[in-house]
């Protein structure tokens, strides 16, 4: 009030000489944004639930039927023993059956154990881990067992006569699984209510026609979500009988999740028809580059531009001459990088055979392809950067027939030839994530993803509260 | 026609001179004159026997009672037509008793007649005029408190009695009705004595020509006899009771046994919600003296009966109406609300009245200039006719349409649902054990009785109870912004300050909750306590009234409205606290001598020290189980807002909050309110509060914990609140400095310009509120509509809610009920984690058996329900778990089991202890206690005619 103003005046004021009120007007705010200057922003600390390595108990793969069908089994791990082999629903299963794992040898199941339908390669125990297979069929096609999983994605395809593709959904457990399918064409996705919910009992194998569900349609993609229970998709390309013969079927890989960089790795040579196809399953346009990796480096070949993919479209890009002549090169396969993740497959119509690659996972660790006999080759490609990878080959008994240091770089391809009478592949990386395949000419072709069998299980760690409360 | 002039005297000796002066100056003389002195100390006998001669006058024992006094009189004197009985306190007019035999000669039927009694000594002001009883035994007269005598009530009427104070009353009907009940000596005997003649056919009448000045020396205690002694609260309540049961009729007697019985308990409640204990204590004994006694009134009643003639409505028609005492009650709450609102209103006025006093000049008349249009207008022309008026109307709507996200059910944010009923939070406040998550003994927090008393007189409805917090928070805001904000302004200057930036100050402050982001984010307890924040403010006030009575009140009340802010938000405590000791530390300083008053410090000190006994169930456990984030945690879902050094400057609770910038027009402006001279200090006082605050806030920010189901760390939303509130303090008292100033056109200008500053954040605010801030929208309910339904069956019925993926790792809930209300946020956030059960949820993603599905059961958990996405793996091994039934899922994405086999609420319920009832008890107790020591005091309103 004024009592400042009388200290003041009382003082004369010829000398200006601030009163403490005066003064403390000045501090007392300076204090107070000073006090609010060590005021801390709490903030939620970014938590990692990251979850725990366990030993796996069980292991379930899940090798899809075939005709005239054999089934090589062997393991990235070191316990042998016997597994369980057993059919699914429907056709002339083989019931349940036993056969011996003894790695590193690789056991070729034949015959009615192995059956021609579906089946259900169980290990338990110490043989859970590492636990592998191969199924392969008439002309030297063969495709890895599969665990089941969640949800797969296929590029390429068709659903017309001259090029039609068999959905097989076999689910190994006992209870009833549940599956939905959708269907994506050029335009976007198609829909098709029949191919949502559909359940497939307990052991069996069911196979959907896409020829049927969604006739005439071509370059088609599709997504298949395992809503209830355990399913294990494979899908199985018709090509036409236009020369070829019929039974001209192979199976067409799927992957996990679309990915912004796929690596397909896998090229026979020779001459024939070579087609990528892509899907955008996301709701943003996507622009893919396609890149040809050779064993000097990854380039992108002239007269493939990039490719603009609308949400939800597929789209086919013919590299027929770009890739016979790679692959007399010794290219390996082919870069696919889109500006959203995309699901992408390569098929192969060459004089020999048709083979069909998709992305396969990177290998970190140790990766097994069990192969069928034949010339083969293992193709790696795909290292983010430099680092080391050892291929062993190894014939159906274990012993080694050659061990190789592959010294890795990124931007870069390798194909190694390795001696006939192979039967197991295994490349171990380190420090660096590589893509393998073995591919394998014998009459025909065939092209068999390196693969890392699960080794461990992983426990989810749990707290309380919603994850969403700890940003 | 004779009379005799009975005169009773007990120690009378102050009145009677006149008194007797009084009778000698009868226009028309009493034939005979007759005393009963009943042993009074002094020289009452004397005074008599010297005017009367020694041979009129009969002593009685000390001890004896009216009526008895009486009938002694009576007996020994000469036979007469009439007998005119006079109290030693009562001057009859020398007209007395000349009027009253007139009237009995014009109504021949009246045997009992009463003259018109006045105040002795202010000799206009009316007391009685003729009494009765109504069915809560109050005397009732039906005169208006210290109504004058301007003849207005003049007409001779029939009553059901009158005054023994110069009642004329024929000589037979006295002995046919024996006289005065012995059972009441003093009070009441009039009351009970007309009703009898009335029942016995006799026809009372007052004669207002017959005036009789009357001191009422026993009613007012100033005279006290052996038989009235120091309670003559006392006497009179019993007699009264004993009248109404003693005469009523006998269809009526148990109703009315009853009723009495309840209305003395509701009327001793009010006695103590007064602070009037002793005349509480009177009002019981005196209903227990009765009750006790039932023999004394049967035997009443048998006498009354033998007597009885006239039919029952004679005697109805001189009861007065049934509603009467409803109305009594009705006058009597509203004027105490009214005093309890208008404590603290003068402080400043009192403060100068008391400087005044004490340089010695008298008080002069106070600035009420701007209340004097309100006496005697209407307030539809004062709303027209007041631009001001339109303008607060104007904001008021506004603030109606901006706060329409929270007309109805509302949620989200930091908002959780509210329950289904109010009675779900009695419920959950007096549980001590809740069925949330897996059972736990976290307290409810603070502020849930305070909900459910507002949900239970909004009809019981929760959703209500939420909504009227959020739509009111700001006229509420407003008009406690305004009461504060008045009375500071009259701290500046005696003609307070000017009521335009006063309303802008209080419409700024008002938009705090808003533009802080507080309201937007769901923030119920900070919109609650910036609401009392300003009342609390005023209150605080108090504790500089000159006057220590009001300085004790003023701690009581704060310590009432610290509790219920400090329930919302703890911080306020903690800002109350460290402003309380800088005030200490700075009067040990400046003013050392104050500090040994008791009346100076004790009051903030009740404040500090009783808020938080008032929550001492909430309180008590937290402490006693070490939860201390429970003591400092804001009301509403964790955890709190991330408030930084910007966004507390800019007054907002985060970057997210609130409209940018309009919160920095305040601290320009409080800047700024420091250059003005005049109002310099208080200006720095204000900014000292903020200071504290500051402090407060630096401090507490430093504080987090990680609690099992969120981290945790204090809300510095009530701080914010705090340095708002002080800024727009310091605004204002400088605004009005500065208008106060000003001269000529220049002036005005300024004038103009400090206006259009004061109302910026408020228009603003307002502006922003009405276009974009609404609440946010909760997510998605991810539960099914038939597992909601099914877990409202009861707490047993849970539902396990899993989200995350397998390599980001998995959080679950359980949602129990009808989900997490309000209310129960804190008491899951502050539960700890249950490791078994989580060790189960771990078990049941990874490697399900069995025995872990039948432990959930066993858990009270009815569902599992993987969140969208859900992760495909878990899926699957849920899928494959025995003892898990799939069940339909909210969508595609999510997954869902029902979990097979009974479930369980062991954990869930139960374990009720006393000790919660005993605590809440305290509270109930101690707030009641707080209450009344923070009401208004009742001086002398019970000493009514």
């Amino acid at each position: 009030m004024s009592a400042g103003g009388a200290r003041r005046r009382a003082r004369g004021g010829r000398s200006w000489r601030p009163d403490l009120v005066t003064v403390l007007a000045v501090v007392v705010p300076v204090a107070t944004v000073a006090a609010l200057g060590v005021v801390r922003a709490s903030t939620a600390p970014a938590v990692q639930l990251p979850p725990t390595q366990v030993p796996l108990t069980r292991a379930d793969l899940v090798c899809p039927a075939a005709s005239d069908g054999t089934l090589l089994l062997g393991s990235s791990g070191t316990a042998s023993g016997s597994v369980r082999i057993s059919g699914l629903g429907t056709g002339s299963g083989p019931g349940t059956s036993r056969a011996a794992v003894r790695p590193p040898a690789v056991s070729e199941v034949t015959g009615a154990t192995a059956g021609d339908g579906a089946v259900v390669v169980s290990a338990s125990g110490a043989l859970a881990p590492g636990l592998a297979g191969t199924r392969t069929g008439s002309r030297l096609s063969a495709t890895g067992c599969a665990t089941p999983r969640p949800e797969t994605w296929f590029a390429g395809l068709g659903a017309r006569a001259g090029h039609d593709t068999v959905l097989e959904l076999d689910n190994p457990d006992t209870g009833a699984a549940v599956v939905d399918i959708d269907l994506y064409a050029p335009r976007g996705p198609v829909p098709t209510p029949g191919l949502l919910g559909i359940r497939v009992p307990g052991r069996t194998s069911m196979a959907i026609d896409l020829g049927q569900a969604a006739p005439r349609r071509r370059d088609l993609g599709a997504h298949v979500v395992v809503s209830r229970g355990r399913v294990a998709v494979t899908a199985t390309d018709r090509v036409g009988g236009l020369g070829a013969g019929e039974g001209d079927s192979e199976w067409l890989p799927g992957q996990a999740a679309p990915q912004a960089e796929n690596t397909l790795v896998g090229l026979l040579p020779g001459q024939g028809s070579r087609t990528l196809s892509v899907l955008n399953p996301g709701t943003e346009e996507a622009r893919v580059s396609v890149k040809v990796i050779s064993p000097e480096s990854v380039f992108t070949p002239s007269g493939v531009d990039e490719l603009a993919l609308a949400p939800g479209a597929t789209a086919r890009v013919t590299l027929d001459e770009v890739l016979s002549k790679a692959a007399e090169q010794g290219a390996v396969g082919l870069q696919v990088s889109g500006s959203r993740p995309v699901v992408t497959s390569l098929a192969s119509r060459t004089d020999q055979d048709v083979t069909v690659t998709a992305p396969a996972a990177r290998i970190t660790d140790e990766g097994i392809a069990l192969v069928p006999r034949g010339s083969t080759r293992v193709q790696l490609a795909g290292a983010t950067t430099s680092g080391l990878a050892v291929v062993v080959a190894r014939d159906a008994d274990g012993a080694v027939l050659r061990r190789q240091r592959v010294e890795l770089a990124a931007d870069r391809g390798w194909s190694l030839r390795v001696p006939d009478g192979t039967a197991s592949v295994t490349v171990t990386a380190e420090h660096t994530g590589v893509v393998a395949a073995a591919t394998v000419e014998r009459g025909g072709g065939a092209v068999v993803p390196v693969v890392e069998p699960p080794r461990y299980g992983f426990r989810p760690t749990v707290r309380p509260g919603s994850p969403q409360s700890r940003p | 026609m004779t009379v005799t002039a009975l005169l009773v005297s007990h120690a009378g000796a102050q009145w009677l001179p006149q008194v007797l002066q009084g009778i000698q100056a009868q226009t028309r003389a009493p034939d005979f004159r007759v005393a009963v002195d009943t042993g009074g100390k002094d020289e009452s006998a004397e005074l008599v026997a010297t005017a009367w001669g020694p041979d009129a006058v009969t002593s009685a024992p000390r001890g004896t009672g009216f009526g008895e006094a009486v009938t002694l009189g009576l007996a020994d004197a000469p036979d007469s037509d009439w007998v005119w009985l006079l109290h030693d306190d009562a001057n009859p007019a020398p007209t007395a008793l000349a009027e009253l035999l007139a009237a009995a000669e014009a109504h021949p039927d009246a045997e009992v007649l009463g003259p018109k009694l006045r105040e002795w000594p202010s000799l206009r002001r009316l007391l009685e005029l003729g009494i009765t009883i109504t069915g809560t035994g109050r005397r009732e007269t039906g005169l208006e408190r210290g109504e004058y005598d301007q003849g207005q009530h003049d007409d001779v009427r029939a009553v059901l009695a009158v005054n023994t104070a110069g009642m004329l009353v024929r000589r037979d009907v006295l002995t046919r009705l024996g006289g005065f009940d012995r059972q009441l000596p003093v009070f009441g005997n009039d009351l009970d004595f007309g009703w009898r003649a009335a029942a016995a056919g006799h026809r009372t009448i007052v004669v207002p020509q017959a005036v009789v000045f009357h001191a009422e020396a026993a009613h007012r205690g100033v005279r006290r006899t052996p038989l009235t002694g120091r309670h003559t609260h006392y006497q009179e309540r019993r007699a009264a009771l004993y009248t109404l049961l003693a005469n009523c009729r006998t269809r009526a007697l148990a109703f009315q046994t009853v009723r009495l019985g309840v209305g003395t308990l509701l009327r001793t409640l009010g006695f103590l919600l007064v602070r009037s204990v002793g005349q509480a204590a009177d009002e019981l004994a005196a209903l227990l003296s009765i009750y006790v006694h039932p023999g004394q009134i049967h035997r009443a009643r048998a006498a009354r009966r033998e007597l009885t003639t006239a039919a029952p409505e004679e005697v109805r028609r001189l009861l007065p109406p049934w509603w009467l005492p409803y109305r009594h009650g009705l006058d009597t709450v509203s004027d105490f609300l009214a005093a309890a609102s208008h404590q603290a209103q003068d402080v400043a006025e009192r403060r100068r009245a008391a400087g005044l006093a004490t340089r010695g000049a008298a008080p002069g008349a106070t600035a009420q200039a701007e209340d004097e249009l309100a006496e005697d207008t209407g307030w539809v022309a004062r709303l027209v006719t007041s631009p001001l008026a339109l303008a607060v109307t104007a904001f008021l709507v506004l603030a109606l349409i901006g706060a329409r996200a929270a007309w109805g059910p509302v949620s989200g944010g930091a908002l959780s649902p509210a329950p289904l009923r109010a009675a779900d939070w009695w419920t959950l406040y007096l549980q001590q054990w809740h069925p949330v998550l897996y059972g736990t003994d976290v307290p409810a927090p603070a502020y849930v009785p305070v909900l459910a008393l507002l949900g239970t007189l909004l009809a019981g409805s929760a959703t209500a109870a939420v909504a009227a917090l959020l739509v009111l928070a700001v006229p509420v805001a407003l008009w406690g912004a305004w009461r504060f904000l008045r009375v500071t302004g009259h701290l500046v200057s005696a003609a307070g300050v000017s009521r335009w930036v006063l309303a802008g100050g209080a419409a700024a402050y008002a938009m705090v909750p808003v533009t802080s982001g507080a309201w937007g984010a769901g923030r119920l307890g900070l919109v609650c306590s910036a609401a009392l924040l300003p009342w609390l403010a005023h209150a605080a006030l108090g504790f500089g009234d000159p006057d220590p009575d009001r300085r004790w009140r003023a701690g009581w009340r704060c310590a009432l409205l610290l509790a219920v802010a400090g329930a919302f938000t703890p911080t306020l405590w903690v800002v109350a606290a460290a402003l309380a000791l800088v005030v200490l530390v700075a009067s040990a300083v400046l003013a050392p001598r104050a500090l040994r008053q008791r009346s100076v410090v004790g009051p903030p000190l009740v404040a500090l020290v009783v808020a938080p006994l008032l929550v001492l169930p909430w309180l008590l456990p937290l402490a006693a189980a070490g939860r201390w984030p429970g003591l400092l945690m804001d009301a509403g879902r964790l955890p709190a807002e991330t408030t930084g050094f910007v966004d507390l400057l800019l007054g907002r609770l985060d970057a997210s909050s609130g409209p940018a910038g309009v919160g920095g027009i305040v601290l320009v402006l409080a800047v700024l309110a420091l250059v003005p001279r005049a109002s310099r200090l208080l200006v720095l006082l204000c900014w000292s509060v903020a200071l504290v605050a500051a402090g407060a806030a630096a401090v507490l920010s430093h504080l987090s914990a990680d609690l099992a189901t969120t981290p945790w760390w204090p809300g510095l939303g009530g701080l914010l609140l705090v340095t708002q509130g002080a800024w727009i303090t310091a605004v204002v008292v400088a605004a009005g400095e500065v208008l106060a100033a000003v001269r000529g056109r220049a002036g005005r200008a300024v004038g103009v310009l400090v206006a259009v500053a004061v109302a910026l954040t408020p228009v603003l605010g307002m502006v922003w509120w009405i276009t974009r801030g609404t609440l946010p929208e909760d997510s998605a309910d991810t539960v099914p509509a038939y597992m909601v339904q099914s877990s409202e069956a009861g707490p047993a019925h849970g539902v396990l809610l899993i989200e995350g993926d397998t390599d980001s790792g998995l959080g679950y809930t359980v949602r129990r009920g009808d989900g997490t209300t309000v209310g129960e946020d804190e008491i899951e956030a502050l539960s700890p984690e249950d490791t078994d059960f989580t060790a189960d949820v771990a078990a049941l993603v990874s490697a399900p058996t069995a025995a872990v599905v039948r432990s959930l059961a066993a858990h009270g958990i009815e569902y599992v329900v993987l969140e969208a996405p859900a992760d495909g793996r878990i899926a699957a091994t849920l899928d494959a778990a025995t003892g898990l039934a799939q069940a339909s899922a909210e969508d595609r994405s999510a997954r869902a089991w029902q979990v097979a086999g009974p479930v369980d609420d062991a954990g869930l319920v139960g374990h009720s202890t006393w000790g919660r009832g005993v605590l809440v008890g305290l509270q109930g107790l101690l707030l009641v206690v707080v209450a009344v020591l923070a009401a208004p005091s009742r001086s002398s309103r019970e000493r009514e005619p």
